[in-house]
């Protein structure tokens, strides 16, 4: 029950920021500067001033199972930033190698063009499967981005070793690469390989930073608060234990 | 108002069956644990479906490059042969006498000397890949973490290495141990709880129909 407690808590404290932030006179948030999502604009208006693709993937991850979170992010940040994008001559291509992230992107570029009452520009092809194994998802995405004009790379979801494959790409086609993954040791990788690595959780602050959404900054807020409460139960557990308070 | 009235059907939908199957996971009532792996079982099923939809979509996407002979078209010739070849030999194979299901004799042998093959060969090169990122990260990106970055990665790969005897022993080994067994994994740890983190908040903010990635 201790798990459904913190689960509960966390959604208390996502509502309680959300109601805070949506109140009349409240003051803009103030988020720490996220180097790699502040490049995002930048990239974005140079993919539509220059009438190439924009590229969004939501890495090799599947959904409905251990990487659904993280696709659900790239999903996100795919609805913000398709929204901009989509006003250039060439639309932004999706890539996974999941057929439910498939349908999901799908859902998320259509509805993006209906907002914009310009659905006869939506192409069920713009979203695609590039491989169905993490390394011929890689090598596919590599291909693409030389091949299809792509003006600028954004990676969220969840992407193992073959991430050096796309931002090695990018890099060289000379083009913004800010990418992120759920897998620890792929974000070493690209700390190294991408333009704009995201770091732990700011994987899935895309939302926040992008669009403003206020329920976004608000669990992020509420992370902030989870995380205090757990380093100090860490830190309460390591006395306790010390001192053989625990068992 | 038919679209809202749909919108708010497919909330409810999507918001009742995701909270029974969490408190699933959590509370032991049988009927909630049934329709937890009903639900569960039901998604399954419908991932499958979506595989072969994606590879319908994979090919879709490739016959089109092909008809405007876009860039990179002569790949996706050997890539619509190459799946056609695959589910042609796996569909006959039982007729042959190669087994049957996932994993008769053909789909063994191109996964084993193609599949695999190819794949072990692409993460071979990803080490070069990675020496020239480094190299790039400094020109890139010259700051106190990118320098410590590279400093670590030099000691693990030198602490790593086969130690020869000729050579003096600079302690490289014992400082990749201690870098691997105490900050790697504090960072490690430290990275692991913001994703975990993340991965509440995003699924709580769909439980509680913020986000809908199920349609507007």
């Amino acid at each position: 029950m201790l798990e459904l407690g913190f689960v509960f808590l966390f959604a208390i404290l996502i509502g309680v920021f959300t109601a805070l932030g949506r109140r009349r006179g409240a003051r803009p948030a103030a988020l720490r500067p996220v180097e790699a999502l502040q490049s995002l604009p930048d990239t974005v208006g140079q993919a539509v001033e220059t009438g190439r693709r924009l590229h969004i993937s939501l890495g090799s991850g599947t959904i409905g199972e251990m990487d659904t979170a993280a696709a659900l992010a790239g999903l996100t940040v795919l609805d913000q930033i398709s929204a901009v994008a989509a006003v250039s001559d060439k639309p932004p291509v999706v890539t996974t190698a999941d057929g439910t992230a498939m349908f999901l992107a799908q859902d998320t570029l259509r509805n993006v063009y209906e907002r914009q009452n310009a659905s006869q520009r939506y192409d069920p092809t713009s979203a695609r499967v590039a491989g169905l194994s993490p390394m011929s998802f890689g090598a596919a995405v590599t291909g693409m981005i030389k091949d299809e004009s792509v003006a600028g790379t954004v990676l969220v979801g969840s992407v193992g070793p073959e991430a050096v494959l796309i931002a090695e790409a990018g890099s060289r086609a000379n083009i913004n690469t800010v990418a992120g993954s759920s897998d620890p040791s792929a974000q070493a990788l690209l700390f190294a390989a991408a333009d704009n690595p995201l770091v732990g959780e700011d994987l899935f602050a895309g939302g926040a930073y992008i669009g403003r959404l206020p329920a976004h900054i608000a669990s992020l807020r509420a992370q902030d608060v989870m995380r205090i409460l757990i380093g100090l139960a860490i830190v309460v557990g390591v006395i306790a234990k010390t001192f053989g308070f625990l068992p | 108002m038919k679209i809202r009235f749909w919108g708010i059907i497919l909330v409810a939908i999507a918001v009742s069956a995701g909270l029974i199957t969490l408190l699933g996971y959590f509370v032991n009532v049988p009927v909630l644990l049934g329709l937890r792996l009903q639900f569960v079982a039901w998604a399954s099923i419908l991932a499958a479906v979506a595989v072969g939809l994606g590879a319908l979509n994979l090919l879709g996407v490739h016959l089109k490059k092909i008809s405007d002979q876009s860039g990179g078209w002569v790949y996706s010739i050997f890539l619509v042969l190459s799946l056609l070849g695959v589910i042609g030999a796996s569909m006959a194979a039982p007729f042959l006498g190669m087994g049957s299901g996932p994993a008769n004799t053909t789909n063994a042998w191109v996964f084993k000397y193609i599949v695999a093959a190819v794949g072990t060969a692409l993460s071979g090169l990803l080490i070069f890949f990675l020496v020239f990122a480094g190299y790039r990260l400094l020109r890139r990106r010259p700051s106190v973490a990118s320098v410590t970055f590279l400093i670590v990665a030099l000691v693990s790969i030198l602490g790593m290495a086969p130690q020869l005897p000729e050579l003096p022993d600079l302690g490289l080994r014992d400082l990749w141990i201690w870098i691997s067994q105490v900050p790697a994994v504090a960072g490690a740890r430290g990275v692991l709880l913001g994703i975990a983190l993340g991965v509440i908040a995003t699924g709580l903010r769909i439980l509680l129909a913020v986000d809908r990635p199920y349609g507007e």
